[in-house]
């Protein structure tokens, strides 16, 4: 079972009874602006009637093994530089993508459309937190930073896609101490096998 | 003698051919089409593929065909190996998952039709929903009378869990409930052969406490003799398991427990 699944099933309970004390059902918690309501439809409504020459399916696979090539587990700042060149042709070509399917009944045409673009969009801040992370740390492994450097990269990587489809990088200290005190604090070391 | 036709919207036709260029290996794959936008009656269209461009699986091919020739083409799948149960439709006439099926069993043309007797919603996807109903009907979650949720775990010896091995295993895909000809007849009262799985899950769980409540409610509510033995969902089964065991014990605890 995977591991995210596993905790699913072991907090899932715990969590929902402690959302249900602290959540209350008639509290508005954020003002959700008008107009985000209308650019959702604008972005469904784009889609649906697309007219391109390119069927979803050749777009993802262009994306599919952009990444595989260029984002596997082992990589280096050129592999990458290339991959984020490409990624931007695939995300350029998403625009010439058609949607034969015109129905609202089961349109699995129009939902892998929505999918691919959701993609594309993780395939980007994918591509520049990886390349702006010069370490190697679990999956992450730079061939040309080969150690990994708690020094300065013992931080979450923060990525923004802006609405031009340009990527802006920072970071954030990671919490390294648990909330209580009866919890030990497990200091972080390298992993060795 | 019962004199049965079918309904006229039911009856296919032969709908459009899709021809491929330079083909090494050919194979024509034809596939049950129905738009429910337009009013008429479902084709039977046949797309050539080419197998040295193609994945093994019958899956591959439905990929294939919607990634490259006829994107409007409509069918549930997920994960691609045997799991998620969502691409259970009717291959050569048997039930079963798309991802499960080598194309290379098939000798000949494939032939894909989406799963029997449930109603169609469009092309390959079926309306799963009364069979979810069905299930949902024994209530298939652990029960105990313990009241307050209990820090300790409740421990299973492995003889205890074995017991509930070849019923867990379901994936919930309903290739056998739909291969069931009891099912076709009886499917409104009868709950057929996936969800009585299920259930044998947990009347033979040993930490479930309310084992004889349950026979006795599936006895009652389940129609569970409407199942005569005809074998079609062991048959059907992509994950090899057994449902008319299962409901054959049922009837024996039913019998010997209540």
């Amino acid at each position: 079972m995977p591991f995210t699944s596993f905790m699913r099933f072991l907090f899932g309970k715990a969590s929902s009874i402690t959302a249900k004390e602290k959540v209350d059902n008639y509290k508005i918690y954020a003002n959700v602006e008008k107009n985000y309501l209308d650019k959702i439809l604008e972005r469904f409504d784009i889609l649906r009637h697309k007219k391109g020459g390119l069927k979803v399916g050749q777009v993802r696979i262009d994306m599919q093994k952009t990444m595989q090539k260029h984002c596997g587990v082992f990589r280096t700042k050129e592999i990458l530089a290339e991959g984020i060149k490409k990624i931007q042709k695939v995300s350029e070509s998403f625009d010439e993508i058609s949607i034969s399917d015109k129905s609202m009944i089961f349109n699995t045409d129009l939902v892998e459309a929505l999918e691919l673009d959701n993609l594309i969009a993780q395939s980007k801040v994918t591509l520049t937190s990886a390349i702006n992370r010069n370490e190697s740390r679990g999956a992450h492994a730079r061939e040309d930073f080969p150690e990994r450097n708690d020094q300065d990269w013992l931080v979450h990587s923060l990525t923004w896609l802006n609405e031009d489809g340009n990527t802006e990088f920072d970071t954030r200290p990671v919490h390294l101490n648990t909330l209580t005190n009866n919890t030990q604090t497990i200091p972080p070391k390298k992993r060795v096998y | 003698m019962t004199r049965i036709s079918l309904p006229k919207n039911s009856k296919f036709t032969n709908g459009n051919y899709y021809k491929g260029n330079n083909l090494k290996k050919l194979k024509k794959i034809n596939v049950y089409r129905w738009d429910p936008d337009k009013k008429i009656n479902p084709t039977v269209d046949t797309f050539e593929i080419d197998l040295d461009k193609c994945g093994q699986m019958v899956l591959d091919a439905l990929i294939l065909i919607k990634d490259q020739i006829d994107s409007t083409l409509t069918f549930r799948r997920s994960c691609g190996e045997g799991v998620c149960g969502s691409c259970a439709m009717n291959i050569e006439g048997q039930n079963t998952l798309a991802c499960q099926k080598n194309i290379k069993e098939i000798k000949g043309d494939i032939n894909i039709f989406p799963l029997t007797h449930l109603p169609v919603i469009k092309d390959l996807v079926v309306d799963l929903s009364h069979a979810f109903k069905q299930l949902e009907f024994i209530e298939p979650w652990l029960k105990t009378n313990l009241g307050e949720p209990t820090k300790n775990e409740q421990i299973q010896s492995l003889n205890e869990r074995s017991k509930i091995d070849g019923l867990w295993e379901c994936i919930l895909c309903f290739c056998c409930t739909t291969s069931c000809v009891s099912y076709w007849w009886n499917g409104e009262k009868y709950l057929g052969p996936a969800a009585l799985l299920q259930a044998s899950r947990w009347v033979n769980d040993s930490r479930d406490q309310e084992r004889k409540k349950r026979l006795k409610y599936i006895e009652e509510n389940s129609n569970i003799h409407n199942c005569h033995s005809i074998m079609n969902c062991v048959n059907s089964c992509p994950k090899g398991l057994n449902p008319a065991k299962a409901i054959a014990d049922l009837k024996k605890q039913i019998v010997t427990n209540i």
